[in-house]
């Protein structure tokens, strides 16, 4: 039954992210007509339909949504009971403190996935409404990529939580360590690394996404899918570590 | 000592926002040479400046700092529990949450300051300039622009109870606002885009091919943008007034 | 498993940074009683607690409950699965309702009793739909208890149960408490009411500034805890010490003396002195209770003073 602990914590948000992200998928499609011309004014890259979905959905806005989705999906656990005074009640109960880190992150992958698939069914439904054309397939490419991406930052801010004992200090350490890491990777010296999981999620890695038509190419990110999700996964790792041996 | 409660409420988040804003510009400065090396077109210092600074990360952070500033407030106490002792102070409501919002945007002020500290002293440590008048003039859009983000999410953390429910609406109503200013009839007016008033893109204020201020601001949109954050904090007391709590 | 001894600990110490909340604490709580568990405010009861159900790690020393290493994490959790607690705070999830708390809790212990909990929710009059943050303290209170109580734990953990209850949930509480030892449970339970602890516990340990300073049966501090007033003719000479002599007042011609054993040969050392009046009384745990903590916070007030005109 912690997942259900967890879920109750969390559902709002999750359910609140995973609207914000449909409603905003059919913004850009439903809409398409009235907002390509000024997209498209303002942006030279965007030409054609793809890339305006692209601009706006898969590389852009709702993108950023579920960044800051998962930003907030990864705050709560243990310092969230000790504030809300449900702290004994919880460590009283017959489980390891790494059952319940295990639970919450459990959930949080789970839902990350959820939202990661929101934006691929949405937009290629609502193209077909709109009598626009978005191949099923191209977008499907994106969930793992958008999962990848999302189980990292979820891990962020995780980490965050699991160390900083206010919530809001904890989103804003999160949010800034993460802005850092986003600035730090545009480094020159880090740049030939692909560590930016902002392009990422946005399939612009040189070798998999074409830059000029936003097509796919030949090659999958397998091992940046991979990689992403290591780190996601050893941060967490290191968020129960730290949990069993913290004094709450 | 109202104040102080709002204070002790802020100001883990203030100082950590002014170090990560300190820290970002000094970073941007340090490594001016190296970007602007790398970037794709020639730019001048004080373009790589405009565009690292109050173009995109310093912004994002600016903007992020101010809704996480705006939120927390009575409703959050009620959760904590500690709504009751407050509420049982002999002060009104009103001056509780005008309180709050009073010192959560000096601290949301505090933040937008940072550049005119950092960015000139970083930039004669490396043999640049830049002019402490651009540094002020972006405060004062900071100040007016961030208003808004606090202000958007000062009502809604006063209206919403929910972990971090008022700063996961925050930025999807503030983004929507930005599409909707996509709209034909919309974009003509192009004082209500706060997101360009921020840094200054596509405005008769700002010289696109210098990245600087030239005019001067537009003080009455500004002062707009001001009036219309206490609009949204005056509509959070008065919610918490009416509020069974 | 039967153990004589179902908490045992040796040395236990708990530091908060450079503040020690419990001092080197030697604790045996005996198996099927009813064990109080008293101090002062910040006396260290809830660290120690705490410590038991492995929720905060001592910085020395060991303990069991159970047979189980309280500092082992594996061992803690079969501790939290085999015996009950109510914390002192009662913080229960806000956003579930009754009924939703209640199968959460359910779901963790094999040892449930569906009809205890149908009894005590009709006994406590907890409404199942409404959700936790709406329930009033007592309430709250009441629906810990049910969590705690609609099981047969060998050992039920209460922190102050009773602290926002009315008078009648008081009652039967105390009469659920009386009755768990013949059920196979014991129970360990912290509290300021030294009326009730007296009603209903078999043996007392109170601690004072994280070390034990009482550890006996109630049986025990009632046959051989006495207030002994010796009266003089002149004023009070000095007496010697003697074993079982636990507090001296002496006040002109009055001496009075709190003697934890020996009270017969303590009267008669007064006798021996000059003593023209000689009685011997009984003693509440209450006044067992002030006067053994008494004596320290005096000292402590006295030291606070001093530092702080120090500081002036």
């Amino acid at each position: 039954m912690l997942w259900y602990k967890a879920w109750r914590e969390s559902y709002l948000r999750f359910l609140l992210s995973a609207a914000i992200i449909v409603t905003m998928c059919l913004v850009y499609t439903l809409f398409y007509a009235r907002l390509y011309p000024g997209i498209a004014r303002e942006h030279a890259s965007v030409h054609n339909y793809i890339q305006y979905i692209h601009w706006t959905v898969f590389g852009g806005g709702a993108r950023g949504l579920l960044q800051l989705s998962c930003l907030l999906l990864g705050l709560g656990g243990l310092q969230r009971d000790r504030r809300q005074n449900t702290l004994g009640f919880t460590l009283a109960l017959p489980v390891s403190r790494i059952s319940l880190v295990a639970s919450r992150a459990a959930l949080g992958f789970v839902q990350v996935l959820a939202l990661s698939a929101i934006p691929s069914l949405v937009v290629t439904a609502a193209s077909h409404l709109a009598g626009e054309q978005l191949p099923l397939d191209y977008a499907l490419r994106f969930i793992p990529l958008w999962a990848a991406g999302g189980i990292f930052t979820f891990a962020v801010s995780f980490l965050a939580s699991v160390l900083l004992s206010s919530e809001y200090v904890s989103l804003a350490v999160a949010y800034l360590v993460y802005m850092f890491y986003l600035a730090a990777v545009r480094h020159p010296s880090l740049g030939r690394y692909h560590l930016h999981v902002a392009d990422f999620m946005s399939g612009v890695f040189p070798s998999y996404l074409d830059r000029s038509t936003m097509l796919w190419t030949g090659n999958y990110a397998l091992a940046p899918i991979v990689g992403f999700f290591a780190v996601g996964l050893l941060l967490i790792a290191m968020g129960g570590l730290i949990t069993r041996r913290q004094d709450l | 000592m109202l104040w102080y409660k709002s204070l002790r409420e802020i100001r883990t988040v203030t100082l950590v926002g002014i170090a990560a804003m300190a820290a970002m510009c000094a970073l941007v400065v340090l490594n001016q040479q190296t970007m602007r090396a790398h970037a794709d077109a020639p730019m001048t210092y004080v373009a790589y400046i405009w565009k690292s600074v109050y173009n995109s990360i310093g912004r994002d952070i600016f903007i992020i700092l101010s809704i996480i500033l705006g939120s927390g407030g009575l409703l959050q106490e009620r959760a904590h529990g500690t709504a009751g002792f407050t509420l049982a102070l002999p002060v009104s409501r009103r001056s509780i949450v005008f309180t709050r919002a009073v010192i959560g945007y000096l601290g949301v002020l505090a933040i937008a300051a940072v550049p005119i500290v950092v960015v000139p002293l970083a930039s004669g440590y490396v043999g640049e300039q830049y002019p402490i008048a651009q540094n002020t003039g972006f405060f004062f859009l900071w100040a007016a622009c961030g208003a808004v983000f606090y202000g958007v999410t000062f009502l809604l953390a006063h209206r919403l109870e929910g972990d971090y429910i008022s700063v996961l609406l925050a930025i999807p109503l503030l983004m929507l606002y930005g599409v909707l200013l996509n709209l034909p009839w919309l974009s003509r007016l192009r004082m209500l885009n706060i997101f360009h008033v921020i840094n200054g893109e596509d405005m008769p204020f700002f010289n696109e091919a210098r990245h600087l201020l030239i005019a001067p601001l537009p003080w009455l949109s500004l002062a707009i943008m001001v009036a219309v954050s206490a609009v949204f904090i005056t509509f959070a007391a008065r919610r918490i007034q009416s509020l069974d709590l | 498993m039967i153990h004589e001894r179902i908490i045992h600990t040796r040395e236990l110490t708990k530091d908060y940074g450079s503040f020690r909340a419990v001092d080197r604490l030697n604790l045996s709580v005996r198996t099927e009683r009813i064990t109080g568990f008293l101090g002062r405010n910040g006396a260290g009861k809830s660290s120690t607690i705490k410590m038991l159900l492995g929720m905060i790690r001592p910085t020395s020393g060991t303990g069991t409950v159970l047979g189980y290493r309280i500092d082992d994490p594996r061992q803690s959790i079969e501790i939290r699965r085999r015996i009950a607690y109510v914390g002192e705070d009662k913080g229960l999830y806000g956003y579930m309702t009754v009924a939703e708390l209640i199968r959460f809790t359910r779901s963790f212990y094999s040892d449930w009793q569906p009809e205890i909990e149908r009894q005590l929710l009709a006994e406590y009059r907890l409404p199942s739909r409404r959700k936790v943050k709406a329930l009033s303290k007592g309430m709250c209170t009441k629906l810990a208890l049910l969590l705690a109580l609609s099981r047969r734990p060998a050992l039920l953990i209460l922190d102050e149960p009773t602290e926002g209850l009315d008078p009648v949930s008081i009652e039967e509480l105390l009469q659920t408490l009386v009755a768990a030892p013949a059920n196979g449970t014991s129970v360990f339970f912290s509290s300021h009411q030294l009326s009730e602890v007296e009603r209903i516990a078999d043996d007392i340990l109170m601690i004072d500034r994280g070390s034990a300073v009482l550890d006996m049966s109630l049986e025990q501090i009632r046959e051989n805890y006495r207030r002994i007033s010796l009266g003089f003719s002149t004023a009070a000479p000095r007496l010697e010490p003697l074993p079982g002599i636990e507090k001296v007042r002496c006040d002109g011609r009055q001496i009075v003396i709190l003697a934890s054993t020996n009270a017969d040969a303590i009267a008669q050392l007064g006798r021996d002195r000059g003593a023209v009046d000689i009685n011997v009384s009984p003693v509440s745990l209450r006044e067992i209770f002030l006067e053994t903590v008494q004596e320290r916070n005096r000292l402590d007030q006295q030291r606070h003073l001093e530092h702080d005109d120090a500081l002036v």
